[in-house]
């Protein structure tokens, strides 16, 4: 199985990037995809509170956390990885992995390399896309728009929207649903995966003691971004790939 | 009526039973008959749905089972039926081993009849109680040629026979309570209106238990 490196992240703050990345590494554990994640909000790591095990904290322009990330792709046992590039730093993450090879690594075909890239409801988080552009021609492309944080998300004039989007070629794009603020809150305050939360399962393995209701609005959000992620050619390429018992090798 | 027709029966069964939670903020609800044991819930607020459903699940486990009473007002059924499925509360019932028992008091109009197929098909109990509450003078519904074969199949289970204007009123006061008519109070009242009263409550009582 080929290594995947996912990269989500956004210029703009505060569009759900964490969340969106919450979200990917709960749906590939739901579907048995070992999968370990760097989280490149140094020094905090809000990802890492939710996956200590899996995930580590790293600084994208030390060189030594990119060696970190980068040269252990083909060694890893772990086929996926995660990368939450910090708010802000999409177009300097994308620079420096242009900058050394890793673009042109993908494109190769060393490695599957995806952006999903997060934006809001704004002209800035369109006007992203533009930016970004450049880097993501030979890699697949996410463009997720976040209905998490807000209830009314893209109301702008359509014409607007396609100017932005049409620009990108192959981009595919998904919506993260809207979840309720009190479930996101009360999930966020168990500092629990979100399968975790729904199981009743807190941060010590033991039985939690969350509200039924709360649980019942994050299962719904799941179910329906489920079906977002798995509308990406990506994803279902991983969760074939995960099916197959046989490796490139051939050997079992 | 009817809710507070099952809360009355109930309270007779067990003490202390049933909890009561009224989805009409008006305060002309059933808060008005049962205003100790009724709670307020707002189902436009979280909050208010994790109280309503939470509670529900939670005494379960919690020791004595008690009962509950939920009247949801009519510009509230839509919604309290998304909740209901969105977070999959039948299912957390089963495993709490909470009964449910619908009863959706249907208008005889192609809406409410169209209403009560959707909700009925939606759910996977069949507790669902189709019920015709002729004690509130309903008008007929005949559908026109072009509506016939759009008529949902709806079998009423329940029928609130109609009622005097008399007993009607007098019922309707919010010092009247069914429980206590069944225990020998409310003396005050006419024989025939009792008698009246005592039919109406035999007839119910026979048909709930046929569906129950």
């Amino acid at each position: 199985m080929k290594h995947t490196l996912i990269l989500i992240g956004a210029d703009k703050g505060g569009v759900g990037k964490t969340t969106t990345s919450r979200a990917l590494l709960d749906f590939l554990a739901r579907k048995n995809i070992l999968a370990r994640a760097f989280d490149t909000e140094n020094p905090r790591g809000t990802l890492k509170r939710f996956y200590p095990r899996i995930t580590e904290i790293i600084d994208l322009d030390n060189v030594a956390h990119q060696m970190k990330l980068l040269d252990t792709i083909e060694t890893s046992a772990v086929k996926v990885t995660v990368v939450d590039l910090k708010a802000g730093n999409l177009s300097t993450a994308l620079d420096i992995f242009s900058r050394i090879g890793v673009l042109d690594a993908a494109a190769a075909g060393e490695f599957n390399l995806a952006l999903v890239h997060v934006v809001g409801p704004s002209i800035a988080s369109l006007d992203e896309m533009g930016e970004v552009a450049g880097y993501t021609k030979d890699i697949s492309y996410v463009v997720a728009k976040n209905f998490i944080n807000e209830t009314n998300f893209f109301e702008w004039d359509d014409r607007t929207y396609q100017k932005y989007f049409a620009k990108l070629s192959d981009a595919k794009e998904i919506e993260i649903p809207k979840l309720n603020e009190m479930a996101y809150e009360q999930v966020d305050l168990a500092g629990v995966t979100f399968s975790d939360f729904i199981a009743n399962q807190n941060a010590k393995g033991r039985a939690g003691k969350f509200s039924f209701v709360l649980r019942g609005y994050v299962r719904k959000w799941m179910a329906d971004l489920d079906a977002e992620l798995e509308r990406l050619n990506l994803i279902n390429e991983l969760i074939e790939s995960s099916r197959s018992p046989v490796d490139e090798e051939g050997t079992e | 009526m009817l809710a507070r027709l099952y809360a009355d029966l109930l309270s007779l069964r067990k003490e202390n039973s049933p909890q009561i939670f009224d989805t009409d903020l008006s305060g002309n609800g059933i808060v008005n008959y049962f205003p100790e044991k009724t709670r307020a819930i707002d189902l436009s607020r979280v909050a208010d749905q994790v109280v309503l459903f939470d509670t529900m699940l939670e005494s379960e486990s919690d020791g004595p089972s008690p009962d509950f009473v939920v009247d949801v007002s009519a510009n509230e059924l839509n919604r309290f039926f998304q909740i209901f499925s969105d977070i999959g509360f039948e299912r957390g019932a089963f495993e709490a081993k909470l009964e449910i028992q619908i009863c959706y008091i249907i208008s005889w109009t192609m809406k409410s009849l169209r209403n009560a197929a959707r909700i009925r098909d939606n759910l996977s109990s069949n507790r669902f109680t189709i019920v015709r509450n002729m004690a509130m003078e309903a008008l007929p519904f005949t559908p026109g040629p072009e509506e016939e074969s759009q008529v949902p199949n709806i079998k009423v289970d329940l029928f609130l026979n109609s009622l005097s204007p008399e007993v009607f009123r007098a019922i309707d006061d919010i010092h009247f309570s069914f429980a206590t008519f069944i225990e020998g109070g409310h003396s005050e009242l006419e024989y025939e209106m009792r008698a009246e009263i005592w039919n109406f409550l035999e007839d119910v009582h026979n048909q709930i238990r046929a569906i129950t």
